[in-house]
Formats: structure tokens, C-alpha cells, sequence
């Protein structure tokens, strides 16, 4: 009972210390760092550690301290971060701590999880945590500190390596009319196309280029359907949906724009889809002499009617959240059609489609929008 | 903020590349196209005839729930779309009509005769009784003059062609009982018609019919289906004679039972005759040389026979192509399914390569012409259970799109 009332006193006593200190820096700005210092020593000390992060960030960020008064406010924000379980903070403090103190070597009196986390971001720089610095005199530690900024980090301490996994998604196309054709007047055929969900899925393998870029590969089934309703003839109108069977290759670039969070990371991608139509139908219902008449369309063969070898642009938006060797992404992709989507020579194929549906081809188009997602895993971590 | 702008372009960039501007009509859409017209309901195609502004005039019947069927004129662009003003509908009176023929006058008013049928109601009875029907247009469609021509027969008009001196001539049938005999009629520039000094009266006739009518500049040939004594089967008959209208006979068939289509000029004073003959293996296309002398059909010969295993082939039209060759259009039949077919015939009467139309359905050819730029249209019929609707198809000098 008494242990607990000094416990509370003690604990009150710090507080009070920290709110006097708060006051302090505000007035005096950073010449009191010293003084933030030791509160927060006091304060990592009661088990108030929530405390050390606000009472030392500040003159950490601002250089309000220096040499190895600087470098036991890192330890003591970064423990604090650890004893509250706040990795991803933990990691991003670290980053700096190393980058600025890279001859340091952990000590015995470090805790554990300190130690863990130091090693790994002296490891992810090329840094041996076993090889104490042979010269650590100014000159020596200078050069090294001049090597490290001109590193080109290619992943941080706690970042993914090259990656292998897989992605699924809900393709949205939306092609557009580049000349119309109709078996009526095209320019009185009120003709539009329609957006239907498809399907795709398949692998992508992204390999780390620099920190903040990586190239992407993948191989991926698509199986994307699209509408397109008309009406050729004044009292005939009809609704023609194609499905369209392709296996796409996406190339591209990642830049991530925040590759040190922990908890998530946005990136943009861009690159190039070469594609390869396997397979295409076609099938539509007509409607004739208002909605008394409607005939029916099965699924016709229009491979032939198509381009087979295509090429798309990229573009993508995306999050990607950690978790154990491996992260999940979803990503929206924006891709556009460089080529034409359908052949000259085969608009008037002999089938039902053109005789009993009165579908025929305009000149068109491909653009998508896909939202997809996935999982990933690190390759480079054991 | 550098950052925000790359991302910007980036962004603007796709978004240029993503929308782009609709292309206006090509001229490429004019080398070669299908269209449909009508209401698809009960539309039947006529006659086609190319235009000297690049475009197409198209007559038929065409069937709406509200007016029932009428004969239509369609005038098109080069590219086979319908111009502003057309089509136009011509009926007598609210009755019914329909049209199978069709002049573009080359008289400078860029007008047209279309003919066809009326049909009357018969008092007191559902039944109808069909006139001929004839209605002379401008250029725009207007009507400057129309008329209707019959009897207690039922008359329908098949073909027709401007007269050597003035008028116009019509061919076609006349039907009794339900038995069709042939009929050959002249209306003059005014629509009065002309008493004709044919009369053909066979007693056998039954499928009897004037299909086609050639006006060579000093005369006229005139191809029928003539009924065979006592019923077996039909012949092809070629009638010639001038604005006498006293025309001179030959039948051409001897043991087959063949139908006559049409009769193409060739060299001077020669003749091809398309025919359908009809066999125990189906139906085949026929040719027939005539050699003339004056308006005497001195000698015929068959040129060519053109069958294709498993299917029906029954001509319509013949023409003469770009090149040396001819062409055949009409229609083939495979089981329930029928295709427009385009034959090609070399100068030495060798069947060339065959062109099908079509899917599913029933396709019909009914005429064919020559383009300015050495390809065809094709008129035809495109009908599916009860409903049809009439299609033309322009194709290049292969037949291909």
C-alpha cells in the first residue's frame, strides 16, 4: 500500500516535471534539450514511456541535441517505442539513428529488442553488427558516415526485398468508339458500350531496382466483357456482349512513396501491358417492334474479328500493408489500349451476330479500370 | 509541389491517351458495307439501282403494325445510308401495296418509276385482290403521278424497263384460281397503259410468269416461266419484239423442267439467259447462248450448267463485271438455311468462285449491280421466322468486304 502511494507520488512528481518541462521548451525552444533529457530519463525510469517520444522528438528532429547526448535520446525514444509495441516507429527512428550514428555497435546493456532492430538496419545497409569499426577516430567515422549517405539504399531495415506472389482482380472495360459503323445509319444509331465486371488473376514478381522503385512482372489470365447496345434500324435495337480471353504480361515500375512505413505504403505504378487474345465470343439479344420480339444470340466464335498481340499503357495506384514476410496489396490500375482492338478484314463475318443480331464492329478501342489485389512474398527474408 | 507536378502531367497524360476524339465517317465505309432497312416485320426487297451521284435507289414493300404494307423508295449515299426525306411510302387510297420494280429515269429529272402491286379488299370477303400499281416520282420522292391497273384477275408486276420510243414496260403475272399466266404490259409517260398485242393463253398454265425484260436499244427480250403441256413442269421461254408488242417466241427448255430469270446482252445480237433448272439432285443455274436475227431468236445453246453438291442454287440477276467476267447473283440453299449467293462466271462460261451470304435465317438474293468502282450491291431479303427486312450488301469486285 505505501510502495504504491510513493509509486503515485513518484509518478505525479515526474508528470509535474513534464509539464514544467513542456513549458520550458515552448518558451525557451531548444536550449532546455538537456534538461528534456534527463526528464525523460526520469520518466523511461518511472515506466512513464509514453512520455519520452513528446518530451525528446523535438530536439532529436532539430538537432537541439548532439554528439552523445543526441545518441542516448534515440535509445531512449527508440526503446520507448518498443516497450509500447509502436514497431513502425521504432523502425523509422532507427533509420535515422544509424544513418547518423553508424559506427555505433550494440552494447550489453541495450535491451534485446533494441539490439534485434539495430542489427537489421546496419544488415539491410551491407554493415557487419559483429565488426566493431577499426578507426573511430573523427576522420574515420566522417569518411564512414560519407559512404553511407552516398549508398544507394536500395531497402531499408524492415523492408521487402524482391517479391513473388499472386494477384486477383475485377476487370472493368470500357472501350471506346474510334469511327462508328452500323448496318443502319451510324450517325443515327444511337449506339453506346457498357461497362460488365470480368475476372482476372495470375503471378507478379517485383524485383527492388532502388529504395523507392521496383520493376514488376507478372502473368496474368484476364477474362474482361464489355456491352455494346445499338440501334441499326428505327423500330430494331439489340444488346451485344463480348467476352474477351487474354493473357497479359504487365511490365512495370513501382515508386513507393513511403517505403519505411510499417504499417502502410502507397505507390504508383506505370509500365506497358503486351497481351495475347486467346479467345473471343460475342452473343447479344435483339429486340424488334418494342420488347413483343426478341430474339436471342448464343455465344458466337469473333477471335478472328479481333487483334490478337496488343499493347496497353499503365497506370496504378495502390497501398501495400506489411505483414510477416510477405504484404497485401490492392491497387487500382488504369490501362488504355495503344492498338485497335478490332480487324479491318473480318467486320462483316458471315454469322448470326451480323445477319440475325445486326451487330457489326465500329472501329474501337480498349481502356480498363481494375481493382485487384494480392499477396506478396519476401524472397530475401529468411 | 515538383513532385505534385509530375504526378499531374503523368496523370494528364494517361487520361489524353485514355479519351480521344470520335473519327467522322471514312470514305473507306463506302468500299464496302451491309445495311438493313425496314421495320422487320414482313419487309421484302425489290430492285436496286446504282445512281449517278454514287448512291443507291432501292424499292419494296415494307410492313408496319400501323399501315400495313407499303411499296417503298429508299434513296441512299454512296456509304448505303438512307438521305434526309426518304423513305417514301406510296399507297392508293390506304390500301395496301408493295414494290418489286424500279427505273431511275435518265431523262434528266433524276426521278423514278416504281411498280407493284394494290391490293383491293373483295366485297363482301377477307379475301384480296391484287392490282398492278404503278407510281411515277421525282428525284425527291414526290409522287407526279400514280395508277392502278386490273382486273378481276390478280396482277403482279415483276420487272420493268423504259420503252425504245416512250413508256415504260411491265412484266410479270397474271393469276386465276390460283393458277399464274404470263403478262406483258406498256403504260405510257403519262401512265395510261398501252393495249398489248400478246397473248400467250396457255391452257397448261399454272406457274406461268414474265420474269425479266432486256430493252437492247431496237428491241426487247423477255424471259418467262411457261408451264409444260399437261403439267409437266415448267420451260423458259424468251419472247422478243419491238414497240409493235408483237413478240416472237422460243422455248429453250426441252426435257428439264427449267425456269427463266434473266437475259444479259453480250456481243452484238447475242444473248445469255440465266436460268434455275430444277432435278431430282436439287436445283442448279443454267445458261443459255441466243444468237438473234433482228428480233428472231435464231439458235440457242446451253453455255453452262453450275451445280454445287448438297445445295440448292437458284439465280436471279446476271450481270456483266468490271473485267471480262459475269456474275450471278441469287440465293443458295443448304437444308432450312438460305444464303445470298454471288457465282462468278469467266468469259468462257467456267463457274468461278461462289460467294454465300449469311448465317442462320433465310437470305435471299434479289438483284445485283455494278459499282462505279468495279464492285457490286446486292439487294436482298433478310428474314428470320415471320420477320424480315431488306438488306444490301456493296461488296468488291471479288465479292469480298
Amino acid at each position: 500500500m505505501i510502495k504504491g502511494l510513493l509509486n503515485l507520488l513518484n509518478r505525479l512528481f515526474v508528470l509535474s516535471l513534464f509539464f514544467l518541462g513542456l513549458q520550458t521548451a515552448a518558451a525557451q525552444e531548444l536550449v532546455n534539450c538537456t534538461y528534456l533529457l534527463e526528464d525523460a530519463k526520469e520518466a523511461y525510469e518511472a515506466g512513464m514511456v509514453e512520455l519520452v517520444p513528446e518530451l525528446l522528438l523535438e530536439c532529436i528532429q532539430t538537432n537541439g541535441l548532439s554528439g552523445e547526448a543526441k545518441k542516448e535520446a534515440y535509445k531512449l525514444v527508440i526503446n520507448s517505442y518498443l516497450f509500447d509495441y509502436m514497431s513502425a516507429e521504432a523502425d523509422s527512428l532507427m533509420d535515422g539513428f544509424v544513418s547518423e550514428f553508424p559506427d555505433y555497435r550494440a552494447a550489453g546493456s541495450d535491451p534485446q529488442e533494441f539490439v534485434t532492430l539495430l542489427d537489421a538496419h546496419l544488415l539491410a545497409l551491407g554493415i557487419d553488427p559483429t565488426q566493431i569499426p577499426a578507426d573511430s577516430t573523427e576522420t574515420a567515422r566522417r569518411g564512414l558516415f560519407q559512404k553511407f549517405r552516398e549508398r544507394v539504399i536500395t531497402k531499408g531495415a524492415g523492408e521487402y526485398g524482391n517479391t513473388l506472389g499472386f494477384t486477383v482482380g475485377v476487370p472493368l472495360t470500357l472501350p471506346y468508339t474510334l469511327e462508328r459503323y452500323s448496318l443502319g445509319d451510324p450517325t443515327g444509331d444511337e449506339s453506346h458500350f457498357g461497362l460488365l465486371p470480368g475476372l482476372m488473376g495470375g503471378v507478379e514478381a517485383n524485383l527492388i531496382l532502388r529504395r523507392k522503385l521496383e520493376a514488376s512482372f507478372g502473368l496474368i489470365y484476364d477474362m474482361s466483357r464489355f456491352t455494346y447496345s445499338a440501334t441499326p434500324v428505327s423500330s430494331v435495337s439489340y444488346r451485344y456482349v463480348e467476352a474477351q480471353h487474354q493473357v497479359l504480361l504487365p511490365l512495370s515500375l513501382f515508386y513507393k512513396f513511403n517505403p519505411e512505413n510499417r504499417k502502410i505504403c502507397y505507390y504508383l505504378r506505370g509500365g506497358f501491358i503486351p497481351s495475347y487474345l486467346i479467345h473471343a465470343t460475342g452473343k447479344g439479344t435483339r429486340t424488334s417492334g418494342g420488347s413483343q420480339n426478341e430474339l436471342d444470340i448464343e455465344a458466337t466464335e469473333i477471335t478472328d474479328s479481333r487483334v490478337n498481340l496488343n499493347l496497353d499503357a499503365l497506370l496504378g495506384f495502390g497501398i501495400r500493408i506489411p505483414l510477416n514476410n510477405a504484404f497485401i496489396f490492392t491497387e487500382m490500375r488504369l490501362s488504355s489500349r495503344l492498338t485497335r482492338a478490332n480487324q479491318d478484314g473480318t467486320r462483316y463475318p458471315d454469322n448470326d451476330l451480323t445477319w440475325l443480331l445486326y451487330h457489326v464492329d465500329s472501329d474501337f478501342k480498349i481502356n480498363k479500370i481494375s481493382l485487384c489485389g494480392g499477396v506478396c512474398w519476401d524472397l530475401t527474408k529468411e | 509541389m515538383q513532385k505534385m507536378t509530375k504526378y499531374s502531367l503523368i496523370l494528364m497524360l494517361f487520361t489524353v491517351l485514355c479519351v480521344s476524339c470520335e473519327k467522322e465517317i471514312s470514305e473507306e465505309q463506302a468500299d464496302s458495307f451491309i445495311k438493313f432497312y425496314g421495320s422487320s416485320l414482313m419487309d421484302q426487297a425489290g430492285d436496286v439501282e446504282v445512281l449517278g451521284n454514287g448512291g443507291y435507289a432501292i424499292c419494296g414493300t415494307e410492313t408496319s403494325e400501323a399501315f400495313g404494307k407499303r411499296m417503298v423508295l429508299i434513296i441512299t449515299d454512296e456509304f448505303g445510308n438512307v438521305k434526309n426525306g426518304f423513305p417514301k411510302y406510296y399507297v392508293e387510297e390506304g390500301l395496301e401495296t408493295g414494290g418489286s420494280s424500279l427505273i431511275a429515269l435518265q431523262d434528266g429529272s433524276g426521278g423514278f418509276i416504281l411498280s407493284g402491286f394494290v391490293e383491293r379488299p373483295v366485297g363482301g370477303s377477307q379475301a384480296v385482290q391484287k392490282d398492278i400499281f404503278i407510281v411515277r416520282t421525282s428525284a425527291t420522292g414526290e409522287v407526279s403521278w400514280q395508277r392502278s391497273y386490273g382486273s378481276y384477275k390478280d396482277e403482279q408486276v415483276l420487272h420493268s424497263v423504259k420503252m425504245i420510243q416512250s413508256g415504260y414496260l411491265l412484266a410479270g403475272y397474271r393469276m386465276s384460281d390460283g393458277n399464274s399466266d404470263l403478262m406483258v404490259m406498256g403504260v405510257t409517260e403519262g401512265g395510261d397503259s398501252i393495249r398489248l398485242g400478246f397473248n400467250y393463253n396457255n391452257p397448261y398454265a399454272r406457274n406461268s410468269r414474265a420474269n425479266y425484260l432486256l430493252n437492247t436499244g431496237d428491241m426487247y427480250l423477255c424471259v418467262c416461266t411457261v408451264d409444260k403441256i399437261n403439267g409437266q413442269g415448267t420451260s423458259i421461254l424468251l419472247l422478243t419484239f419491238d414497240d409493235e408488242l408483237s413478240p416472237l417466241a422460243r422455248n429453250l427448255s426441252r426435257e428439264f423442267n427449267e425456269m427463266g430469270m434473266c437475259v444479259l446482252g453480250e456481243d452484238d445480237g447475242d444473248f445469255l439467259v440465266l436460268g434455275n433448272r430444277v432435278g431430282s439432285g436439287g436445283s442448279e443455274l443454267v445458261l443459255y447462248g441466243i444468237e438473234t436475227n433482228g428480233i428472231s431468236a435464231t439458235n440457242s445453246a446451253v453455255r453452262a450448267t453450275i451445280s454445287e453438291p448438297g445445295a440448292d442454287l437458284m439465280g436471279e440477276r446476271i450481270i456483266k463485271t468490271a473485267s471480262t467476267g459475269m456474275v450471278i447473283a441469287g440465293t443458295r440453299r443448304t437444308g432450312s438455311n438460305q444464303e445470298i449467293l454471288m457465282q462468278f462466271v469467266s468469259s468462257s462460261y467456267q463457274a468461278g468462285e461462289s460467294v454465300g451470304f449469311g448465317a442462320s435465317g433465310s437470305q435471299t438474293g434479289k438483284d445485283i449491280e455494278l459499282t462505279g468502282d468495279g464492285g457490286f450491291v446486292v439487294l436482298g431479303t433478310n428474314a428470320y421466322g415471320e420477320s424480315s427486312i431488306i438488306s444490301l450488301m456493296k461488296t468488291d469486285a471479288n465479292g469480298e468486304f
